[in-house]
């Protein structure tokens, strides 16, 4: 073993994580513009935006509405489709000395297996996001059928041998979704998507969304996260790439506690695009002064 | 690559109170100085609010530079009520193409805060020599002051107040001037103020260009919020835009 003077090295998936933070999908495209602020190699990995078979223009504007603790986005999955970032983001990407986890998005599993299918050397990780609520009017036709949702895994797992991990929705199938995932093969779980929400215009009396619902994401979901992935934890001996709210330091060791072994930072870098590798830095300082190593705080919560 | 894209902080130096909702504030920011193209935004990040706000300032002088804050909401509010420091990630998006030095007049038209990017612009019109024909409208007299920074830039300046409290009665783009006499033509406002230009322009062949206030995110090209229909297909404002030639906008 080699020493880790950070203690935030995560070995994961038969992969070394120099630390335990990356970018959710969604919130920092194929990673391009925000190398523009810091070398991408601070961070643990990113996770690109969703990728499809074919390009995708997303849904109707406006696509995001503030709320008090939190942001609705009703992005829709806009993408130029796999082929395009093949060509040109994911070889730019893997470049970069960080991990690249591509989060793969299909109308039907046949879908999302014909992008997995191309990533193979292109990526380290396939994230399948199972649970978009700005698609099929937000109907979650994975997320909220076990079946649908192993069949989704098990397609994909047949065409690449690249890790899975199946992103799930706070909904009340969460744990039997899982439990599918698991056995159809998928290496690991992701947690959690957003939440749809509205927010009404009070001069038009219209939705602000174009498409009236959105996703909720930021600080006002990170005690859902909590929750999910501590029952996620209890129910599954999976590794967790825990997401929701997350913008400090004590956040991450949160969703750790409850049971992440990974971690991803979403909305706070609209704020802050710093969020991420501040994280990081503050992240090995928080553990230096607790005289402990991230993998000594994975499911903390669940241990005497 | 070196990283280029920098959080700037925004030192304010004075406010000028155009009425209870509408500010022209200065600040110093010397990591900016020189920086800014007129057009082109800051992404605000104001203290309590998840995202940042989106403003073109008004002018830039050496380290110094100025927003014009029309108060839509909260932070805006907040902005304007003289909040010290502000910090500031940019330069972000594009900005106005300039015509060659000594081109004919530009026609400038303005629309409540979407002044603020079109002083800028008429400044830098002034400097290469470009005569500028300024218009700017508002509901009421409140924003006369505006069409006096115009006319002080040495630009031909109206102002039009739709209650005719000052200036000329009505809106920047009723009786639009003899166009053939233009080289080129920017509008910044609503939307229907844009869209009148535009056609407008297009009608006589006058070159024009807008820019559009959207949703964002990240300013950055990074979260796809800001997406926009034009005859080139979606582009997102804050990478492409904000500012569009007027022909190609999808009204
Ligand atoms: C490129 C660009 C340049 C701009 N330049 C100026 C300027 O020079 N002066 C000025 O006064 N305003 C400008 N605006 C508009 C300014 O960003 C909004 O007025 C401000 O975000 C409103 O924030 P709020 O919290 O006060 O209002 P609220 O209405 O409470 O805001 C709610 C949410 O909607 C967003 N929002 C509301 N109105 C707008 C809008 N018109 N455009 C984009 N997002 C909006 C806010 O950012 C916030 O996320 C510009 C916008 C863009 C996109
Ligand atoms: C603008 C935006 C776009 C997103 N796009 C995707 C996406 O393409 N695929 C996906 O699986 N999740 C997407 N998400 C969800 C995030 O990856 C993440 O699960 C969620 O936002 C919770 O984390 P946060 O609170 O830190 O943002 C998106 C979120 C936002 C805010
Ligand atoms: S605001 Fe994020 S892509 Fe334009």
């Amino acid at each position: 073993m080699t020493a880790d003077p950070t203690g935030l090295e995560v070995e994961l998936f038969g992969l070394r994580f120099a630390n335990p933070v990356l970018t959710a999908s969604g919130t920092f495209n194929f990673g391009r513009e925000y190398a523009q602020a810091f070398p991408l190699r601070r961070l643990g990995g990113v996770i690109t935006k969703g990728t499809s078979p074919r390009p995708r223009l997303g849904n109707a504007a406006p696509r995001i509405a503030e709320t008090p603790a939190g942001l609705l986005n009703s992005i829709g999955l806009e993408n130029k489709g796999v082929d395009a970032y093949l060509q040109g983001e994911l070889p730019w990407l893997r470049e970069q000395g960080t991990r690249v986890v591509v989060n793969v998005f299909g109308d039907t599993p046949a879908e999302f297996a014909e992008v997995a299918a191309k990533l193979a050397g292109h990526a380290d990780l396939l994230e399948l996001n199972l649970s978009c609520p700005n698609v099929h009017g937000g109907s979650l036709p994975f997320a909220s059928d076990p079946a649908a949702a192993a069949e989704v895994v098990a397609r994909c797992a047949d065409v690449t041998d690249l890790p899975l991990l199946a992103k799930l929705a706070p909904n009340s199938e969460l744990l039997r979704v899982a439990e599918a995932c698991e056995q159809a093969g998928a290496s690991g779980l992701s947690a959690i998507n957003t939440l749809l929400g509205m927010r009404i215009d009070l001069q038009t009396r219209r939705p602000v969304l174009g498409t009236g619902m959105g996703g909720l994401s930021g600080p006002a979901i990170l005690p859902l996260a909590v929750r999910c992935i501590y029952q996620l934890r209890q129910s599954s001996s999976l590794p967790i790439l825990g997401m929701g709210g997350v913008r400090s330091w004590r956040d991450a060791a949160e969703l750790a506690m409850a049971g992440a072994d990974l971690v991803a930072v979403g909305t706070a870098t609209f704020n802050d695009p710093w969020a991420a590798p501040r994280l990081i830095q503050e992240l090995a300082e928080g553990l230096g002064q607790l005289g402990l190593s991230w993998t000594e705080l994975v499911g903390a919560a669940h241990r005497d | 690559m070196a990283e280029q894209l920098q959080d700037h902080p925004l030192e304010l130096l004075s406010c000028l109170q155009l009425s209870a909702a509408k500010a022209l504030l200065r600040y110093r920011a010397p990591s900016l100085a020189g920086a800014l193209q007129p057009g082109q935004f800051l992404n605000l990040k104001i203290p309590g609010y998840l995202l940042r706000r989106p403003m073109a300032p008004a002018s830039q002088e050496g380290e110094s530079l100025e927003l014009l804050v029309f108060s839509r909401g909260p932070a805006t509010l907040e902005l304007m009520g003289g909040r010290r420091e502000v910090m500031a990630l940019g330069p972000l998006g594009r900005p106005f193409p300039l015509p060659p030095p000594g081109a004919g007049p530009a026609l400038l038209v303005s629309g409540g805060s979407g002044a603020a990017p079109l002083l800028f612009l008429a400044a830098r019109l002034r400097a290469i020599g470009v005569p500028v024909l300024a218009r700017h409208g508002s509901r009421d007299g409140s924003e006369f002051s505006l069409a006096q920074r115009f006319a002080s830039l040495g630009c031909s300046a109206e102002y039009f107040s739709e209650d005719g409290s000052a200036g000329t009665q009505g809106r920047p783009t009723d009786r639009l001037p003899e166009l053939s006499g233009v080289s080129c033509a920017y509008a910044v406002g609503p939307r229907p103020l844009m869209h009148q230009v535009a056609s407008a322009c297009q009608r006589a062949g006058v070159p024009a260009w807008i820019s559009l206030e959207e949703p964002m995110a990240c300013g950055v090209g990074a979260c796809l919020s800001c997406a926009v229909q034009t005859a080139q297909g979606q582009r997102h404002a804050c990478v492409d835009g904000p500012v569009f030639p007027a022909a190609e906008v999808v009204w």
